[in-house]
């Protein structure tokens, strides 16, 4: 691991004015949240902390990912990668650099939006499981910045990284549902439920290496409460391994490339 | 003259497409979006899907999409022309959703329930008394409301005997003693006097040491001023001190 990367990475998000972008949009979640939520005739205090929670993942979520995205594809293009390289970093320390560095940009935006999310649900007296949705929250955004700098580092086109960080969001968010409508039909007898059982297979395949991101945050925590010693664990596991899974691959893939 | 036509060509083009956009306007800007009443409610897992699994949001988003059917379009429909059964649709992908929350009961019961045609409450008296019997607190007014429905509104005496029934078996220490008495009420004035006696009185019997003494004296008052008849509370023991 090496701090003078970590440092040029962390100045690249400061240059690009990230944490401010993420600080105003959310500024204008919370507002919009406000609004909208007042419109409710009862239970106003939940729709409130349900809408500015859904929208500050959501705005973090893209500020962080299309941040990782652009910053990794402009130091391949600047050629900044082939200089770092030339230095006395290894490969394997380029890529965990990467990853501690954007680890920490998304623990501070995860410690942002817990500080509003907490704030107001002390406001309303609405404390449930609110550092566990913290918790998970941040592990969400460390998930998909590796992803989103796997694909930067693989695909050569910033556009298509993006669109493939933000597909693979959209399938680890909806893993949860497509595992629980797949049908498996142990004695097929027609086409049907032999189509079906071939793709209740990809599926379940395809669920081995996604990361199950809609039990990581659930924005119910936050007003009935319910997170358990489990959760916490999971969410950790999960995030280890997953966030592991990735650098390594990232790493295959930086130490087949020639340049 | 060719030379500045030709120089001035540009503006030309862009002032014929601004009137063609015009044109285009003229059609358009009086067709305003048009009241298709209330649709069937989408499945549970495609509701969840569109708000990318989050069931929270996709409830809270639905509901008050619920709340401004009608309304979403600048006219103001009135309650009696929706169509209670694709509404009811909606009510249940709510419960499936999130059943800890009083929205959409509250929305059913209070708001729904008041619809200026009162043969179209069915889905509504059905959801509340499916979510009446829920464990969780308070839960059982809204069984209260479907009584209510279906005894004032609906004019339904017998579906109101059998909701006020269930209401009945929701009571828990701590709760106040309506739900007990309802389907008493409801029997005498159906003309059931005997089954409004028996019902009332057992529940003074059974629930006496809970209640609050006020609720005592008005269970006894209804016995021997209401349900009995002047002879009987005579030589009812339980009328001796009840003023007439």
């Amino acid at each position: 691991m090496s701090l003078i990367l970590i440092k040029y990475i962390l100045m690249g998000a400061f240059r690009d004015r990230l944490l401010w972008g993420i600080a105003i949009m959310s500024l204008v979640v919370v507002c919009l949240s406000v609004f909208t939520g007042s419109a409710a005739i009862i239970e106003q205090q939940q729709f409130i902390i349900t809408y500015i929670a859904g929208g500050l993942r959501i705005i973090a979520l893209l500020g962080l990912a299309l941040f990782t995205v652009f910053f990794v594809r402009r130091s391949f293009d600047s050629r900044d990668v082939e200089f770092l390289l030339t230095r006395p970093i290894s490969r394997i320390s380029f890529i965990i650099s990467h990853i501690v560095a954007l680890s920490i940009l998304t623990a501070v935006a995860g410690l942002f939006i817990s500080i509003i999310v907490g704030g107001l649900s002390y406001h309303y007296g609405s404390q449930a499981s609110v550092f566990l949705w913290c918790f998970g929250i941040t592990f969400e955004f460390m998930i998909v910045t590796s992803i989103a700098f796997f694909f930067a580092m693989v695909l050569s086109s910033p556009v298509s990284a993006g669109m493939a960080t933000f597909g693979f969001y959209i399938l680890a968010r909806l893993m949860g549902q497509l595992l629980s409508i797949i049908e498996h039909t142990p004695n097929a007898v027609d086409i049907h439920d032999r189509v079906m059982n071939g793709l209740s297979y990809i599926v379940s395949v395809i669920s081995i290496v996604i990361p199950r991101l809609d039990l990581l945050a659930q924005t119910s925590w936050l007003i009935y409460g319910g997170g358990v010693l489990s959760d916490w664990i999971f969410i950790l596991a999960q995030g280890i391994v997953f966030i592991s899974l990735i650098a390594i691959a990232a790493w295959v893939d930086l130490r087949r490339r020639q340049f | 003259m060719g030379n500045l036509l030709k120089r001035k060509r540009h503006l030309i083009i862009l002032t014929g497409l601004l009137i063609l956009n015009l044109g285009v306007w003229f059609y358009s800007h009086a067709r305003l979006p048009i009241w298709a009443n209330v649709p069937p409610a989408p499945s549970l897992i495609s509701a969840s899907t569109a708000f990318l699994g989050d069931k929270e949001m996709a409830y809270r988003s639905l509901a008050l999409t619920l709340q401004s059917f009608g309304n979403n379009t600048g006219q103001v429909q009135a309650l009696k022309d929706y169509n209670y059964k694709n509404l009811g649709t909606w009510f249940d992908l709510g419960d499936a959703l999130n059943s800890k929350s009083n929205y959409v009961p509250f929305l059913a019961g209070y708001y729904f329930g008041a619809s200026q045609d009162p043969s179209k409450l069915m889905p509504v008296i059905n959801y509340l008394r499916r979510i009446g019997v829920y464990p969780d607190e308070d839960k059982w007014r809204y069984l209260g409301q479907a009584v209510f429905l279906a005894r004032h509104k609906m004019k339904d005496k017998e579906l109101a005997l059998q909701l006020a029934d269930e209401l009945a078996k929701t009571y828990k220490p701590g709760m106040p003693a309506w739900p007990l008495q309802m389907r008493a009420i409801i029997a005498s004035d159906m003309g059931e006097k005997e089954m409004a006696y028996n019902l009332m009185v057992d529940s003074l019997m059974s629930e006496k040491s809970n209640l609050d003494p006020i609720e005592v004296n008005y269970m006894l008052d209804q016995i021997c001023n209401y349900i009995l008849t002047p002879d009987k509370r005579e030589t009812n023991p339980l009328c001796k001190d009840v003023k007439k």
